[in-house]
């Protein structure tokens, strides 16, 4: 019970945080930096997907957790492999 | 180790551990596959955050937003060790607080990148003082 509270108080901080990094993708759309912002979307939108189950309480099959978690983990590389080229000044601009 | 008498095998899901290294058992995955796919993913999640981290602290005059970056790598580092809960006992809250912490981090990085581009009621006040209001101040204008 506890754990299904929670997860639903993080898919709703979770849910608050997609439009921000929305804005901030659209923001940056133009600028270099949005090549390390834009993946933010997909990963949060797979977190919340990763935490719908939960507060559902219902087991998702296996392969739902494995697509959904390697979303969020490719994604995340993705951005901090962006991250480390643009910001260490290795990608040239 | 596997019954071949039995078509349940540790690969399919056996309930009982066939493996056991500290506190992990095999078998509390529905096969090794999911484990190991588990295990990867924590370390790449971890690695994320190393590779936030770097430029942040290594190379400061490229980062704009350092602060945003190292909230978000703040965010991926508490969700590693949210997933890497799933290796070690841990009491059961534990990993649900970490998950809700690492969302909480990954707001506030979004929200450090995103202000720039929302107008708060401050800043909204701020610039109709600019713009309308002739005689200026602070709002202390109609007070007689």
């Amino acid at each position: 019970m506890f754990t299904r509270i929670l997860s639903l108080a993080t898919v709703f901080v979770l849910a608050a945080t997609l439009p921000l990094a929305a804005i901030a993708v659209r923001g940056y759309w133009r600028a270099p930096f949005s090549r390390l912002l834009r993946p933010l979307p997909v990963i949060l939108g797979a977190l919340v997907a990763l935490h719908v189950p939960t507060v559902l309480a219902v087991d998702p099959p296996v392969a739902y957790s494995t697509v959904v978690s390697s979303l969020a983990v490719a994604a995340s590389f993705a951005m901090a492999f962006e991250a480390l080229l643009l910001l260490t000044g290795r990608r040239k601009l | 180790m596997i019954d071949p008498a039995s078509p349940v095998g540790p690969l399919i899901g056996d309930p009982t551990p066939w493996l056991q290294i500290g506190g992990v058992q095999l078998s509390r995955y529905a096969d090794l596959f999911q484990w190991l796919l588990q295990f990867i993913q924590t370390v790449l999640l971890l690695v994320t955050s190393l590779f936030l981290v770097y430029p942040v602290v290594r190379h400061p005059q490229n980062v704009a937003h350092g602060r945003g970056v190292g909230l978000l790598a703040l965010g991926f580092l508490l969700l590693s060790a949210q997933w890497a809960m799933e290796f070690v006992p841990a009491p059961g809250p534990v990993a649900p607080v970490l998950g809700l912490a690492s969302a909480v981090s990954f707001g506030a990085g979004c929200w450090e990148f995103a202000s720039s581009f929302v107008d708060t009621a401050e800043r909204i006040k701020l610039v109709d003082d600019e713009g309308g209001d002739s005689s200026g101040g602070f709002g202390d204008d109609d007070g007689g």
